[in-house]
């Protein structure tokens, strides 16, 4: 039998250091985003090979010798073309498999480092820096144990042609899963002209990126217990950030951007910041981060409440949230969360107390059936330090399904969000930041509702995806509060109304709801310009 | 013992010794197992087929890993395809965002639905099955199976094209 070269004599001590959801990630991505060639595939199968030990798949042999009896019995023998068995369309653009052959892969010292558009480029950077070890190729994963640099409990190793960064810290928690679980940060000084663009999800970090509508400017954190940040570089300037020590990689290449990587003590965060800045302006960045906290909402409100009043800024009000919501009744609703200390409760001396639970955590449930007197609903959630309270003329069901209801909010999603949901859905995706937002909700029954804004001025790609989506239906005009909306239907049953708010920005609901409902939904939109 | 030759001992080792590394890079970009293990035995056709560029190459791993990657793919588009072409049928060329479930494509294409091109492509396309499993079902091999579908991809697509 012929020797293969190569074949299991990779250490794959560092890719076994990564999460699973990492590797996972880094094979899609790489399968998603590089052409032909860009790949190194020696990387992608000590991915795999990693995950699959993980799986302890490889030593049973996982189904091999059944698999290859199948190959001799079923495949092999019409395998004379070398035409792939999915070349149904050979005769148009798409490519057979048998007709790529693979290329052999330069050694690494040979390689030249792509160079791809700016967004392109940053977004993939902002996606895994990990990825540039698979994607970029050439990274050998010995440690050559040279000196090392600590950034409060981070450290920078040197590997052939890169620095890695790593936490060195023993008895490190699996990492949280993001954004909820870890601190929130956000700048408090941007450069002139940048917003938030983009909040997507990564697995273990955070990623937020800002453009001024040529630029972009990407900042990640992830926690202690992460996988690591790789940096294809081997020359960075020694700054300081608030005084601590923190590492610059200038651009090389006016096609290149600077990245900054330093991290925070108390917290065990490590940042980057990767943008086309001045040295000065970058640090001013980094210096401006701020924790701040979620905000939390009842996602579900009986039908017809709206909201009244709402006060949730950190200037006005410190220690938490109060939302009041008013019914054509004139009946009152008041929602209230705050860090835990003295909560008076007045008007329940002649309520019925119940023991309930709202997610786990026991609830003091004051029913109160009169006419005109309030049932009121507190809890406290011990592990995050906040405290509950519901008040208004609701029944228990409706008290807990608002309870139950409740869900984190990054700051910028509560500038533009549904304040009704029909009866059933709850929120469980969201994207997007100060420019454009897209809120995901879950019924039940499976079914999904979707709710997406964008600003005027952003709103071109979302404008073009409404107009792919509803292209060739019906459409009639309706009329969602003081604005003309639209509303399609398509075949399959899912509604989509859209209209401009004040500001010009455009909204969207789909979903297979009906016409009251979209309209219900729409016309609970919390702007910032619906506050008294 | 049948007569071997030296290439397929190489091949049959290789594929082994690859099997469970490549069928979990498959059922992660795919998410169906049978469907990754067909596209693990399309890929080793390839490299059968192709013995002698295979054979030659510095890295018969890598060379195995991207062809796998191009299976993968062509599987991906072909997927996507067929599944476009099912929807466009009687939606003149427009395409609904999110495709229906299958018993309202069935309702939705009644008037081809009951074709037998129809329900080998909805095999394919919206069941994911592989090739395997419904050359199975109709007692033909995986090759005959593979001809029929590409006729009646074209035959499928002509009545479309009449449609426009």
């Amino acid at each position: 039998m012929a020797e293969i070269e190569g074949f299991h004599d990779k250490n794959p001590d560092a890719l076994a250091q990564m999460h699973t959801a990492d590797l996972e990630a880094l094979l899609l991505q790489d399968f998603q985003i590089s052409d032909d060639g860009d790949s190194d595939m020696d990387e992608i199968f000590r991915i795999a090979q990693a995950l699959a030990e993980r799986e302890d798949a490889l030593p049973a042999g996982s189904g091999a010798e059944q698999a290859w009896e199948v190959f001799l019995e079923k495949y092999l023998p019409f395998a004379g073309s070398g035409d792939s068995l999915y070349s149904l369309y050979e005769d148009d653009e798409a490519r057979s498999a048998g007709a790529v052959q693979p290329q052999p892969f330069a050694r690494a010292e040979e390689r030249r480092p792509f160079r791809r558009p700016l967004r392109r480029r940053l977004l993939r950077a902002a996606a895994c820096f990990l990825a540039v070890i698979v994607l970029g190729g050439g990274l050998a994963l010995a440690f050559s144990a040279e000196a090392r640099e600590g950034l409060s409990g981070w450290v920078r190793e040197i590997y052939e042609s890169c620095f890695v960064y790593r936490y060195h810290a023993s008895g490190v928690e699996p990492a949280p899963d993001p954004p909820f679980d870890v601190p929130i940060y956000r700048p408090s000084w941007l450069p002139a002209g940048y917003a938030l663009d983009d909040v997507p999800v990564f697995s273990g970090q955070v990623v937020l990126v800002y453009t001024d509508g040529t630029d972009i400017l990407i900042l990640q954190y992830m926690p202690a217990a992460a996988s690591g940040v790789y940096v294809l570089d081997d020359s960075p300037e020694h700054v300081a950030v608030n005084g601590a020590h923190a590492d610059l990689y200038p651009a090389k290449t006016e096609n290149e951007v600077d990245t900054l990587i330093w991290s925070d003590r108390g917290s065990g965060m490590i940042f980057t910041l990767s943008a086309r800045l001045s040295a000065e302006d970058m640090i001013r960045v980094a210096e401006s981060l701020e924790a701040v906290q979620p905000v939390y909402r009842p996602m579900s409100v009986p039908t017809g409440y709206q909201v009244f009043y709402e006060d949730d800024s950190p200037d006005s009000s410190p220690s938490g949230t109060t939302i009041v919501y008013t019914h054509e009744s004139r009946d009152r609703l008041t929602f209230r969360c705050k860090t835990v200390g003295m909560l008076q409760i007045s008007d329940i001396e002649d309520a019925e107390v119940k023991q309930v639970q709202v997610r786990d955590c026991p609830a003091d449930l004051y029913l109160d059936s009169r006419e005109g007197f309030n049932s009121c609903l507190v809890w406290t959630d011990s592990e995050k330090g906040l405290i509950f309270w519901i008040s208004g003329p609701l029944s228990e069901e409706e008290l807990l399904e608002m309870a139950e209801s409740i869900q984190p909010m990054l700051p910028e999603q509560t500038l533009h969000y549904p304040t009704w949901l029909p009866r059933g859905y709850t929120r469980n995706g969201r994207s997007g930041g100060g420019t454009k937002i897209q809120l995901t909700y879950t019924g039940r029954d499976g079914s999904t509702l979707t709710y997406r804004y964008t600003l005027k001025e952003w709103s071109e790609e979302l404008v073009a995806e409404l107009e792919e989506v509803t292209a060739g239906l019906e459409s009639r005009s309706l009329a969602v509060g003081q604005y003309d909306a639209r509303l399609y239907e398509r075949p399959n049953g899912i509604r989509d109304l859209a209209w401009n708010d004040g500001s010009g920005g455009l909204c969207w609901i789909s979903g297979p709801l009906s016409e009251e409902e979209l309209v219900h939904m729409a016309e609970s939109v919390k702007t910032e310009a619906s506050f008294p | 013992m049948e007569d071997r030759r030296p290439w397929e001992s190489t091949v049959e080792q290789l594929y082994k010794d690859m099997y469970p590394v490549l069928h979990v890079y498959a059922l992660r970009i795919l998410g169906d197992s049978a469907l990754a293990e067909e596209a693990i035995q399309d890929a080793f056709c390839i490299v059968c087929a192709k013995r002698e560029q295979f054979l030659s190459s510095a890295n018969p791993r890598s060379w195995i890993m991207c062809t796998l990657k191009h299976v993968l793919q062509n599987m991906l588009r072909t997927q996507t395809k067929l599944k476009k072409l099912l929807l466009s049928l009687d939606m003149g060329g427009s395409l609904p965002a999110e495709a229906p479930d299958m018993m309202s494509v069935d309702v939705l294409f009644s008037d081809v639905s009951d074709s037998e091109d129809f329900r080998l492509l909805k095999r394919i396309a919206l069941d994911r099955c592989t090739m395997l499993e419904i050359s199975e079902e109709l007692g033909i091999s995986v090759e005959t199976c593979k001809k029929r579908v590409q006729r009646a991809r074209k035959r499928l697509q002509e009545k479309i094209n009449r449609i426009d």
